[in-house]
């Protein structure tokens, strides 16, 4: 290859000379500082992601702090404060004896879910209950961002501190799917300030449909429950109570209502939003087996435990979303697919129960903008 | 929050690429005046060395092209936040009357809002979801 370049160059006039000269310089160049080039290059790449991430972090603590002030009515100045939640952490249980471990974090997460309760109506005083839990999902936003941003900078900082190509490498080769979740974040300051229901949602949206027109009453924290008489059956629809931002306990309102039937149930059916693969539709609906619900795994692990113990069945069905549309306000396709897992729900309990039977439908999901 | 703005610098290219740009352009204007020289020239196989140096410089001109237009695309997609549109699709119980209207805050899922036109009866909120705003 080099013989061929020169070949292309003869010195025979001075600017092939040149020519030959910069050639020669780009090889040697090339041949002791590749991965140095290359480190470079990477390093520049995670800067430019992190600089988008500061700005967008950045708008998310001015976007929590503006909010805070319009909605809540402080009469000190939130940043402060709000700064101070934005730092705020959770360490989990130690796992060397995983028995119990489940416990030892529903205690956290309880503990830390009643400071943060706390901590926004003192700096939110005159926030009504559903904006209050807006202000909340607002704020663990710009904290899910300012965690992220902290996270992809220590990477950055620590590869530019030791060259090391493979620490760079870590956060470079993430980077597309740190972006997605980085905007799925950012869309969610928006579905959170003005009261939007989410793509999480989807799940709820499908129970408020079940139980519309019916009363509902407060079963568990923040947990609702509809009696919704269908074709012979009983249906015990669950959900968050609205419309303001939250997820309720939907493992302790399935547990308690199971325990005070005395496992009297014929199934339980789950709905909740699932993340879609690239190439499924948005906003289509896959049915299966097991409980369908994300987070932490308390709420999910109460559901399989009391299922087990009076062996019912848990059905499961999914209404897929895209990553970025998970806390994004619900777009058409999650909206409509919402609505047609209620008809799935009626075909499942036609089909798979008799009359007379109870039947449990749990919506799974944050349920901003929806009521009961 | 509802428009949607540049959150990002829009300032140029970065730095190193704009330099790296200069660099090819220099390179590429001296190939071709090499080339056109080579090409006016009497010498043996003068033909075929200023072919060379020709494609040589309009290629680094092609990949000037390439990059500017790449870069700015690439630019252009990092700059946006993606905003919905978000929007509240009423329906009159009574007389089945829709309607759509930009959300509102304080709107939530079948919720009795305005009165309707047609009926005097009270509109509820049947549907709110958000979409791409037309670019």
């Amino acid at each position: 290859m080099y013989q061929l370049i020169s070949q292309l160059f003869p010195p025979d006039n001075d600017l092939g000379a040149i020519f030959q000269f910069i050639f020669s310089l780009a090889f040697l160049v090339y041949l002791f500082y590749a991965q140095r080039i290359q480190t470079l290059t990477m390093l520049k790449q995670v800067e430019g992601t992190l600089t988008k991430l500061m700005v967008i972090k950045d708008e998310g603590r001015r976007i929590a702090i503006k909010t805070v002030k319009e909605v809540g009515k402080p009469k000190d100045d939130p940043a402060p404060h709000i700064d101070r939640m934005l730092e705020e952490f959770i360490l989990t249980p130690v796992d060397l004896d995983p028995a119990g471990i489940v416990w030892k974090l529903e205690q956290i997460m309880n503990v830390r879910e009643e400071r943060f309760e706390e901590e926004v109506k003192a700096i939110a005083p005159e926030a009504g209950p559903s904006d209050a839990h807006n202000l909340e999902m607002l704020i663990e936003a710009a904290m899910a961002l300012n965690t992220i941003y902290k996270v992809i900078r220590h990477f950055y900082l620590l590869g530019k501190k030791t060259m090391n190509i493979y620490i760079i490498l870590q956060v470079q080769m993430i980077l597309p799917q740190i972006i997605q979740e980085v905007e799925a974040y950012a869309s969610a300051l928006q579905a959170f300030t003005e009261g939007t229901p989410v793509g999480d949602g989807a799940g709820a949206i499908t129970a408020a449909v079940l139980m519309r027109g019916h009363e509902s009453r407060l079963i568990v924290k923040d947990t609702v429950m509809a009696e919704v008489p269908f074709e012979g059956r009983t249906l015990l629809v669950i959900k968050a109570q609205g419309p303001g931002g939250n997820v309720g306990k939907p493992g302790d309102a399935v547990n308690d209502i199971i325990e005070e039937r005395k496992g009297k149930i014929a199934q339980v059916i789950m709905i909740d939003a699932a993340g879609k693969l690239e190439g499924e539709e948005l906003g289509s609906v896959a049915e299966g087996v097991g409980a369908a619900i994300g987070g932490i795994g308390v709420e999910k692990y109460k559901i399989e435990e009391v299922a087990l113990k009076y062996k019912i069945p848990v059905y499961a069905i999914a209404i897929k979303v895209d990553i970025k549309d998970v806390v994004a306000p619900v777009k058409e396709p999650i909206f409509n697919g919402a609505v047609k897992a209620a008809d799935v729900v009626k075909r499942f309990v036609n089909e798979r129960t008799k009359e007379g039977d109870v039947i449990m439908v749990v919506g799974v999901g944050n349920t901003v903008g929806i009521a009961q | 929050m509802s428009d949607q703005r540049p959150i990002y610098s829009t300032v140029g290219m970065p730095r190193t690429l704009l330099i790296a740009l200069l660099l090819i352009g220099a390179l590429s204007i001296i190939s071709l005046f090499l080339g056109f020289d080579a090409y006016l020239s009497d010498k043996p196989n003068s033909m075929t060395k200023a072919s060379l140096y020709l494609l040589l410089g309009t290629g680094g001109f092609a990949l000037i092209g390439y990059m500017f237009f790449r870069s700015k695309i690439l630019m252009e997609k990092v700059e946006m936040i993606p905003q919905l549109e978000v929007v509240t699709t009423l329906e009159c119980p009574n007389c089945g009357l829709k309607k759509i209207r930009p959300f509102q805050q304080g709107d939530y899922l079948f919720k009795e809002d305005e009165e309707c036109t047609r009926c005097k009866g009270k509109m509820v909120v049947e549907k709110i979801y958000g979409r791409e705003k037309p670019k």
